[in-house]
């Protein structure tokens, strides 16, 4: 193998794949990057067997060629690099890769590209093409709701299902739940439903940061991958096997009584009560009731520690139905209302031990459900 | 190739050596389709486990004719040690606790690496059609690990086959076994371990059979000490060590107790190796006291034997064995290892050494 690019894509690209580069692993050639010409480029990638990610850089090839070398070492040589062109070369048979830009030479053992594990094709499920902003904001709305701890290993997903003009994103711990809708371009052919790892969307939605084109999205025909290919980057997922909870069911259909309040304000008062609620079980209490004669309701966030204080802050609401009161841990409050890109929510309960849920006003794309913490009023 | 000569349809590529029975289960299970979710490989050390265990593996996701082929991609790269889905969790191995450096001298299987386990098994296989989880030892699994396993065999996963393997099922829990497909691997006759030294590792007849012997039905055992010069000088100091402690006082025996069980928790793997040696020792001395001197391992030692076997009646060497079995059971159980090392060395009964003239040379 004899290439040639320029540092400044090289850097890039390796710090693309080094996310998924394993940091510890029974394999030890995953701790490698693969380098390898690939039609006329420079293909990188790196897997740490839950995700894999595959990078594209242009450069000149003089001799195809293919090897693997450890990512960190290389990730650190490179980035102290000029930003001039770099060479990379391997003598036949040998595994020594040698670096040459300006004037620093290196010499980096590899190990063979042949027992590097191989990156599952996927491409035989069918295609959607999703706007990557969109995308971007689903994962945002839904990740933090996954469960992170493995004690059921189908919950630290994101369920996605595909139906007809509709991609759907769902994510639950036992105590929240969140789910988007999102619209397709393009009515797809059947039904489809997976469980993408949380950590590996998170990992996507970070490539999406400087995505301008469709991403498109593929399974493979026995559900065990998922394909994300953006600009020049590829990602593959493991998929989680087993069955996502039917969640439709959490999802409360009615309420006794609802609060319109504005988002920012909302997540303004329960970030100052999470203050005073830290020392507790960071526990927030909300109170809401309609105003007389035409004058505006309002919303109470407050919170109680012994031995420090207490806080009590206050914010307009438009109320329907009954008064109510409703306690929730602070943290799980805040996650949902800083996904939410301002505007107005509304939160709607039928009692203090029933679920809470928020909804943003003016789209019905999203819900969540938070269950309440039980508190003496 | 004289067993793989005698098996036929399915198990034709399998190689392990005498475990008809475990290969045509296995092999039958593969070309069925009826493969279960666990299983349990139960049997003496050094039987051919874990060689059924990766060419289960290798069978499970060979993309060849006759699986496991040996020459596809899947089963080369099982052989390798390098396929993203077959995994082995041990003692030492890792788990996913960032924090968390997993080393060989640990006493157990702990339940973050069962949990790292309960993570990949959730996990569609990477390259292959099946992820193979081998746990071996099974029995050294900690009560949490072990109660943690049960909970994913009550919904196994798709795609995924886990293998407990063990030589001491007892120390299993129930729950667990009742929840695996049972594979019996057994002890080899001396002739089939014999047989298969001259014919697959070209070891000459004589070796073959001092080997075949030694091992006691443990064809790994023979084939890793073919390997290991180190093996055949422990077994051999541990033996002179066995003979010149039968023969020594109460505070000599005590005061090896103490170096010996110092060690424990260090190198359990060398105390196990030292009690093997004795435990064969004394078998021998029973066999010549028993006139089965025939059968006896130790055939190049027979002349020093013979002298202490004619000091002990069979039931003291009986009470001998005994004591042995018992020290290492209170092992496991992590019982001080000095002290079950000293009431060992309390019943094993006092002999007259013999002359000094006749040591062998070390
Ligand atoms: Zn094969
Ligand atoms: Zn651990």
């Amino acid at each position: 193998m004899n290439v040639t690019c320029l540092q400044e894509n090289l850097a890039r690209g390796l710090g693309i794949v080094g996310r998924a580069v394993a940091v510890r692993s029974t394999l030890p050639i995953t701790s490698n990057v693969l380098i390898a010409t690939d039609h006329g480029r420079i293909k990188l990638a790196a897997t740490n067997l839950d995700i894999a990610l595959s990078c594209w850089i242009g450069g000149q090839i003089e001799e195809e060629g293919a090897i693997t070398v450890p990512a960190r070492l290389l990730a650190d040589f490179v980035n102290s690099l000029p930003t001039e062109k770099i060479q990379l070369s391997l003598s036949p048979r040998s595994r020594q890769v040698k670096l040459v830009c300006a004037r620093n030479e290196a010499t980096i053992g590899g190990l063979d590209a042949d027992d590097f594990p191989p990156i599952p094709a996927v491409d035989d499920g069918g295609t959607l093409e999703i706007d990557p902003k969109m995308l971007r904001e689903a994962i945002s709305q839904v990740v933090f709701s996954a469960a992170t701890d493995d004690s059921r290993p189908v919950l630290t997903g994101i369920d996605l299902v595909v139906e007809g003009d509709q991609l759907t994103f769902a994510a639950a711990d036992g105590f929240r739940l969140a789910v988007r809708h999102l619209q397709l371009q393009k009515k797809a052919a059947e039904r489809q439903e997976v469980i993408v790892p949380a950590k590996a969307l998170a990992e996507l939605s970070r490539l999406l940061q400087d995505q301008e084109d469709p991403v498109r999205m593929t399974f493979n025909a026995n559900k065990t991958q998922v394909l994300f290919a953006l600009k020049d980057v590829e990602l593959v997922a493991q998929l989680i096997q087993g069955t996502f909870p039917d969640y439709s069911r959490l999802i409360p259909k009615e309420w006794g009584s609802r609060a319109v309040v504005e988002v920012r304000d909302f997540l303004q008062e329960t970030k100052i009560a999470s203050i005073f609620a830290r020392d507790g079980s960071g526990i927030v209490r909300i109170t809401f009731q309609g105003g007389d004669d035409g004058t505006p309701g309002r919303m109470t966030i407050a919170a109680r520690a012994e031995e420090i204080g207490d806080n009590s802050g206050e914010l307009d609401a438009q109320v329907e139905g009954e008064p109510a009161k409703i306690a929730f841990n602070g943290r799980y409050l805040q996650d949902v209302l800083a996904v939410l890109d301002g505007g107005r929510v509304a939160l709607e309960t039928t009692g203090p031990s029933q679920p809470g849920v928020i909804r943003p006003l003016d789209n019905d794309t999203y819900v969540h459900v938070v269950m309440p913490m039980f508190v003496q009023w | 190739m004289t067993d793989a000569s005698a098996a036929t349809g399915h198990e034709a590529s399998w190689t392990v050596v005498g475990q008809h029975a475990a290969v045509s289960a296995l092999a039958s299970a593969v070309a069925s389709g009826r493969v279960a979710h666990a299983y349990l490989f139960a049997g003496p050390k050094h039987t051919g486990k874990t060689l059924a265990a990766l060419q289960f593996a290798q069978a499970l996701n060979c993309t060849g004719d006759g699986p496991p082929c040996q020459r596809c991609r899947q089963c080369e790269r099982v052989a390798a040690g390098g396929h993203a889905d077959v995994e082995v969790i041990t003692v030492g191995s890792p788990c996913d606790e960032s924090e968390h450096r997993h080393s060989a001298d640990e006493r157990d299987i702990r339940i973050c690496q069962i949990r790292r386990l309960d993570r990949l098994v959730t996990r569609a296989p990477f390259e292959g059609r099946c992820r193979v989880l081998i746990i071996e030892p099974a029995d050294l699994m900690n009560d949490a690990a072990a109660n943690a396993l049960l909970k994913t065999l009550e919904e196994p996963p798709p795609r995924s086959v886990l293998i407990l393997s063990t030589d001491r099922e007892e120390l299993l829990l129930d729950t667990l076994r009742s929840r695996t497909r049972r594979i019996t691997f057994t002890g080899l006759p001396q002739a089939a371990i014999e047989r298969a030294l001259r014919d697959r590792w070209d070891v000459e007849p004589g070796r073959a059979a001092e080997l075949a012997r030694l091992s006691m039905g443990r064809l790994g055992w023979a084939v890793v000490a073919l390997h290991d010069a180190r093996m055949m000088e422990e077994r051999e100091e541990a033996l002179a060590r066995a003979e010149e402690l039968a023969a020594s006082s109460l505070a000599g025996r005590f005061a090896f107790a103490s170096s010996l069980g110092g060690g424990f928790t260090k190198d359990r793997r060398h105390v196990h190796r030292v009690l093997d040696a004795w435990q064969a020792f004394w078998r021998d001395l029973l066999l010549i006291a028993s006139g089965r001197e025939d059968q006896a391992v130790h055939r190049d030692r027979l002349d020093r034997l013979r002298p202490l076997a004619s000091q002990c009646t069979v039931r003291g060497i009986v009470g001998a064995l005994r004591s042995i079995a018992d020290a290492r059971q209170q092992l496991d159980e992590n019982a001080s290892p000095v002290l079950a090392l000293e009431v060992m060395m309390l019943a094993l009964p006092e002999l007259r050494p013999n002359a000094v003239g006749d040591r062998p040379r070390p």
